[in-house]
């Protein structure tokens, strides 16, 4: 009896309890969605209200108007597909090498891997940007998709995903006459899916969400991405807090839709290298 | 082309560019818009990258030297066009723009500095106008706060344009001609102790929201809690914009002196100049529209700065009364004061690629927390020099 | 042709070259790839660090006359008092509170765990410029949803004090989540039994958690923590945008990752920006080793 009731009352506070926390985190989100539905004399009048008394689209409207979001959204979006997609090349090449062949770089690549991956970025920035500026390709999407690309995380995270692939299948198609590209492009690859969405994911979100290199090499604003753009709302003359979140809203939402779809490989895509190392 | 995003720039120069396309049906021109820092941070990365740069730009002059960084200047040498021009252009104006004998740009405005009070408020506080000298302005400002309780004034912790009017009032620049950093003259530390003083003395106060760019400095002005401000002509529009119901109660005067450190009753600050880019592929037609611009650019029906053009200042625009300023003809005190300007030996921001850093340590590391009363003024100064010092490595 | 193809198939020698070279060339694009933007400019910081360069032109050697006017520079201390402090509140307050989030995401009794998940994570995906921007909608003086709703009149942004912890605040929104997304995949992989076992033998709940479960997840503990570390290291965005860029009043939130930009790419003086970055991750990762020596000899 006793113990029933111990469980029963922990398990309420718990279910409880993380709702609330939940809800805490969930805050900021439902201000900003609130926010963004408010015309600007709302926003800076008193007392403020949390639910807009007047819903208007007019915010929504007015970061595709008065600034260019329609062209910021589209660059991030190739940027980050094309960093995703090159990302995942490089990294499922790369870590099928590391997985299936004895090479001799490969203990001291690891060690520089390892070293790399944790590495604060502004060690490389400043030559990296004189390197862009060399090849020519300074206020380019290309500067922000093809240098970066080569991930070290990715190629470690392939690595391990493609070690635990049966070895077996690969040696009877090797037997079969099979190429080592053919192995690795018709087997290899569509066994490793759920690891290639996953890191996927993890490269796609790396891009869509980066500043600090885009700020640096993207001037013009017909090449600005999303997050740039959303800096320029910041140091406008007037302050629109009312864009600024319709903004945040439409950068979230591709962010929304990969986590309520493809939560599981997210996860995994994070925290993979975590738990095996 | 680029301009910077205050409101005005963008939608001034598509209307003026509309004129000039009448002329010139066969080009085009897009002018975007960036916030101010952004600005000038895109265009010198994008100047030193040597790609990403439009065809025209319009830097601010506090910013500008942030363009004249790395081996080789990015932007068009104007030297000779303007020579050729023949634009009554104001030279003392035009040095701010001259780097090692080379005119990158032309600036568009002169914007001899006003004080703008409540003539209202100081009418009931019984304090006399036109105040002449700093001296008077604290005694009007101690005369304010013992009957109304009112500061006089609001003072920037996070941009400079309080800070820059009295600077060159003063004479004091941060940099010599020979790019020496000046900040620690005699001028500078009497420039800056007034400023501080009129915070220590309770009759100004630290601004509400750091700048005049934020909505609440203007929220304190609007609530009638201070009373007056100086600032460039084009005050006069931030003023109409940020305060509109206050329409007939403002009156503008010369800016009070402190001989003999200061002895001239106006000052300046802010301005841009438009600067054609060396990425750019039409050189030749971003020049004709600057000409344009500077000689014939018809003048709008309500200015707020007096035209970089000597020429011009005949215009009958000048001469009209201004409803918000409840009827005062601003435009003719900004003409005497444009004339000052014109004397030589006026004092003007020393050019140096340096001066936008300057500005950066200055108000960071001097003006906020002397305004705050975190140090003496002299302290703060003092620190700002040896950082300043330091950063450019001298 | 085709008789050259397979007389080459068929051989044994050529066979086993084929086998040596695959890798490389399955390797090749990302090794030059990670030498050309990782692995060079990595080196190339280390030798403009001691170079006077400003600008892209060649720099002139200098030895260490950067990294000594680095520490004549009171910003510099400013900075990296500021990055430490961030680091520090990671370390006390993100990760145990990470921690506690996992712990609960993990009992067995929570309902609806993977919208919970959801929840939780939105923010860690979210991207610090979003975290930013509802910053100041929070945080604004006069309009902000803190001061508005709770009646109060805090500075959070314009005090020199404030604005770092209110910074954090936005950074531990974030990050929370994320690192208790790696605590999570840690005690999942913890046996149940093992818990149980302690439970029959009479460890209450706190006894469990010390006992048993931080000592069985540190390997994962040590990964959040050089994470949290290396991460502060590196905070830009959410101060960068908070502060426009200035640091804040009285320099209050400016970082090393800000100050390095600043001189960078707002005074072009890379020499001095190449010694405060490589200062700055060296001194992060003497903190990582450090911290997971500390972490290790503690049981």
């Amino acid at each position: 009896m006793r113990r029933a009731v111990g469980r029963v009352l922990p398990s309420l506070t718990l279910n409880s309890g993380m709702t609330i926390l939940a809800l805490l985190a969930l805050v900021p989100f439902g201000v900003a969605l609130s926010w963004s539905f408010k015309p600007l004399a709302e926003i800076f009048r008193l007392p403020v209200s949390l639910i807009p008394q007047e819903v208007s689209l007019q915010n929504y409207s007015d970061i595709f108007t008065q600034h260019h979001f329609e062209v910021f959204f589209r660059n991030s979006m190739i940027a980050a597909v094309g960093y995703t997609a090159l990302g995942l090349l490089w990294c499922a090449m790369g870590g099928w090498a590391l997985s299936q062949y004895k090479t001799r770089i490969q203990g001291p690549l690891f060690v520089l891997l390892f070293l790399v991956i944790g590495l604060p970025f502004q060690v490389l920035i400043v030559p990296a940007f004189g390197l862009i500026v060399q090849i020519g390709l300074a206020n380019s999407l290309i500067a922000i998709i093809v240098p970066f690309s080569a991930s070290a995380y990715g190629i470690l995270f392939m690595r391990q995903y493609m070690r635990s692939l049966p070895v077996e299948v690969f040696e009877s198609a090797r037997i079969d006459g099979a190429g080592e590209f053919r192995i690795w492009w018709s087997l290899a690859l569509p066994m490793s899916l759920p690891g290639l969405a996953a890191l996927g994911i993890f490269l796609f979100l790396d891009s869509w969400n980066d500043f600090l290199w885009p700020l640096i090499v993207l001037t013009t604003s017909d090449n600005l991405t999303y997050p740039l753009g959303m800096n320029l709302l910041v140091g406008l003359f007037h302050v629109e807090y009312g864009q600024m979140m319709a903004a945040s809203m439409l950068a979230l939402l591709p962010v929304a839709i990969i986590l309520i779809f493809m939560q599981r490989q997210f996860i995994a895509g994070i925290t993979a290298g975590a738990v095996k190392r | 082309m680029w301009v910077t995003a205050d409101g005005t720039s963008k939608a001034g120069f598509e209307k003026y560019f509309s004129e000039y396309q009448k002329l010139h049906p066969n080009i085009s021109l897009t002018v975007e818009e960036f916030p101010f820092t952004d600005l000038h941070d895109k265009l010198s990365v994008a100047l030193l990258a040597g790609t990403g740069a439009p065809d025209l730009a319009l830097p601010e002059i506090s910013r500008f030297s942030l363009l004249l960084k790395g081996s080789t200047v990015g932007l068009v040498d104007l030297t000779d066009r303007i020579a050729a021009a023949n634009m009554n252009l104001v030279s003392s104006l035009q040095n701010n723009y001259t780097y090692q004998g080379h005119v990158y740009g032309v600036q568009t405005d002169l914007n001899p500095v006003q004080l703008y009070y409540r003539s209202d408020i100081f009418k009931q506080a019984g304090i006399q106008t036109p105040i002449a000298t700093w001296a008077d302005y604290i005694k009007a400002g101690q005369l304010l706060k013992s009957k109304t309780g009112k500061s006089m004034i609001a003072i920037e912790t996070t941009d400079y344009d309080v800070w820059t009017p009295i600077m060159l009032q003063y004479g004091c620049n941060f940099f010599d001609t020979t790019g020496q950093v000046a900040l620690g003259s005699d001028q500078c530390h009497k420039a800056f102790r007034l400023l501080v003083s009129l915070v220590q003395d309770k009759i100004a106060i630290p601004a509400p929201g750091g700048d005049q760019y934020n909505p609440t400095f203007w929220g304190a002005y609007g609530k009638g809690d201070v009373a007056s401000i100086w600032g460039a002509s084009w005050m006069l529009s931030i003023l109409e914009g940020f305060v509109p119901d206050l329409k007939g109660k403002w009156t503008a005067q010369p800016l009070p002196t402190a001989p003999p450190d200061a002895t001239i009753d106006t000052s300046t600050v802010g301005g841009n100049a438009l600067v054609i880019t060396n990425q750019s592929k039409n050189v030749d037609v971003a020049w004709d529209f600057i000409r344009w611009i500077v000689l014939e650019k018809p003048l709008p029906d309500q200015v707020y700065a007096v035209p970089n053009n000597t020429a011009r200042w005949t215009d009958p625009v000048f001469q009209k009364p201004n409803d918000y300023l409840g009827g005062q003809v601003i435009g003719q005190l900004w003409l005497n004061q444009a004339n000052e300007l014109l004397q030589p030996g006026t004092p003007y921001l020393n050019p140096d690629p340096n001066n936008t850093t300057a500005y950066d340590v200055f108000t960071r590391t001097a003006l906020a927390p002397a305004i705050n009363g975190d140090k003496t003024a002299d302290q703060a100064l003092d620190e700002a020099v040896a950082e300043l010092k330091s950063t450019v490595g001298q | 042709m085709k008789t050259l193809v397979r007389l080459r198939a068929s051989g044994p020698q050529p066979a086993r070259l084929k086998r040596a070279i695959w890798p490389y060339l399955f390797l090749a694009p990302f090794l030059v790839l990670f030498a050309v933007f990782l692995l060079y400019p990595v080196v190339s910081t280390a030798v403009i660090s001691l170079e006077k360069k400003e600008g892209l032109g060649p720099g002139t050697f200098v030895g260490l006359a950067n990294y000594e006017a680095l520490l004549r520079d009171p910003r510099f201390f400013i900075a990296v008092r500021n990055s430490i402090a961030f680091t520090i509140l990671g370390l006390c307050i993100t990760v145990p509170a990470a921690f506690l989030l996992a712990l609960g995401l993990n009992a067995q009794r929570l309902r609806g765990k993977s919208v919970f998940r959801l929840l939780f994570f939105l923010p860690a995906a979210a991207s610090s410029v979003i975290g930013a921007m509802i910053g100041y909608v929070f945080f604004d003086r006069q309009y902000g949803f803190i001061n508005t709703q709770a009646g109060i009149d805090v500075p959070w942004l314009s005090s020199a004090v404030l604005i770092l912890p209110t910074i954090y605040v936005v950074i531990f929104w974030k990050y929370v989540g994320y690192q208790a997304l790696y605590f999570l995949a840690g005690l999942q992989t913890i046996d149940r039994e093992i818990i149980d076992a302690a439970l029959v033998d009479g460890a209450n709940g706190f006894q469990v958690v010390r006992y048993v479960l931080i000592p069985l997840i540190k390997p994962i503990l040590l990964v959040v923590v050089v994470l949290v570390i290396l991460g502060s290291a590196q905070i830009f965005a959410e101060p960068f945008l908070l502060t426009r860029g200035t640091g804040g009043p009285g320099q209050g939130a400016l970082t090393v990752a800000m100050m390095m930009w600043e001189a960078a790419f707002r005074q072009f003086r890379f020499g001095y920006a190449a010694a405060i970055a490589m200062v700055s991750v060296f001194g992060a990762i003497l903190a990582s080793i450090v911290a997971v020596r500390v972490l290790r000899s503690d049981t």
